[in-house]
């Protein structure tokens, strides 16, 4: 669970998590907050790994990847720390990866329930993006920016070492994943309105964003063309 | 004779020669990054020599302003070292991201043999785990 100051939202969502997956540990993964974050949920009962500084949502989530392949972990389930991934979906998520179903499970709030509002030209771009990966991959992709997913260890593997994008996984993580040879499904998950403060979301350029993800999907397509993507790591 | 503006222009490059050698000199620049500079020193001593020339090679190259081909020369070289630093940023942020991995991780491993160690002994190792909280609130 990456935070970057959360510390008044954890109070709330640690228990909820506690609650929803009682057998599960919970890493907190301190991205160089500055409010009590790593204290807070240490206190809370979560093993706190504290960055010394601010990293971002995919370094941060990667640190946690690296802390799930070290200590010998078969599944991870990524959720924000801010109250907006609905813990009770922890176990759907997770048993798609435990049934053998999947590499990766993501969590879409398409499929599932979304209730909060956005405004319809983020809507436009994130339907789009979703259209070109189900496009590519073969398969209906409705939610490619979902940061609520579940991984084995395979897949922890694949992006503890490096594979992760520094900002946000997106749709070209997606395509990452999709040629590599790691299965990736969709489930419905809930997705509410973040508790308190300001979603790392929000005064993002839609420009830069849009051009950002071209650029990155085009790269991916052009590693497949030219034999530079990464692979899955074969395992016994 | 060389004309006046051209012996300025032979001092400048000079002096930049000077300048970033001493800086390489002195650790405060490192080899690999002084290259370019150095490159662009010596163009610009050596370049008032070769004016006729580049005139020369200008027209052949259908420039009606002579001058315009050492103007575009200068920008191609600066586009140069500007990319070179945007290729040194990005590299040096890859192995900053992983650092502050591995101090988090390593901090938390530290954090956990610490409380089995005070387990063990019954004694609490105080003075490092008080350096600790500070350095989660640096």
């Amino acid at each position: 669970m990456p935070a970057h100051n959360e510390a008044t939202n954890l109070p709330q969502v640690l228990p909820a998590v506690r609650a929803a997956a009682p057998d599960y540990d919970i890493v907190v993964i301190d991205d160089g907050s500055r409010d009590g974050t790593a204290s807070i949920a240490r206190g809370l009962g979560a093993a706190v790994v504290s960055l010394p500084v601010n990293l971002g949502y995919g370094g941060a989530v990667q640190t946690g990847f690296r802390y799930a392949v070290r200590n010998g972990y078969d599944l991870s389930v990524v959720m924000d720390a801010d109250g907006q991934h609905d813990p009770t979906c922890i176990q759907d998520l997770a048993e798609g990866v435990l049934s053998g179903g999947a590499d990766v499970v993501t969590g879409s709030r398409f499929r599932g329930m979304m209730k909060y509002r956005q405004p319809w030209l983020k809507r436009a771009g994130m339907a789009f993006f979703a259209w070109l990966v189900s496009r590519i991959t073969k398969r209906s992709v409705t939610d490619p920016t979902s940061g609520y997913q579940a991984l084995n260890n395979d897949a922890m593997r694949f992006f503890a070492d490096e594979n992760y994008p520094v900002d946000y996984p997106d749709a070209d993580t997606l395509l990452i994943l999709y040629y590599a040879g790691f299965r990736v499904i969709e489930l419905p998950v809930t997705m509410r309105e973040r508790i308190s403060g300001v979603s790392m979301h929000s005064g993002l350029k839609p420009i830069y964003y849009v051009s950002k993800m071209l650029l990155a999907i085009a790269m991916v397509l052009l590693r497949q063309k030219t034999h530079m993507q990464p692979r899955r790591a074969v395992t016994q | 004779m060389i004309p006046m503006h051209l012996v300025y222009t032979m001092i400048l490059g000079l002096a930049l020669l000077v300048f970033v050698l001493n800086m390489v000199r002195t650790r405060r620049l490192q080899e690999r990054y002084a290259l370019l500079w150095l490159l662009a020193g010596l163009t610009l001593t050596v370049a008032p020599l070769l004016v006729p020339w580049l005139d020369q090679i200008a027209y052949a190259f259908g420039f009606a302003y002579p001058p315009a081909l050492l103007l575009m020369m200068a920008v191609i070289g600066l586009l140069l070292l500007i990319f070179q630093l945007s290729l040194s940023i990005a590299h040096g942020n890859e192995q900053l991201k992983v650092l502050t991995q591995e101090v988090g991780l390593l901090r938390q491993e530290l954090e956990i043999m610490k409380g089995q160690a005070e387990h063990a002994s019954g004694m609490p190792l105080e003075p490092a785990r008080a350096s600790l909280e500070r350095g989660d609130h640096a």
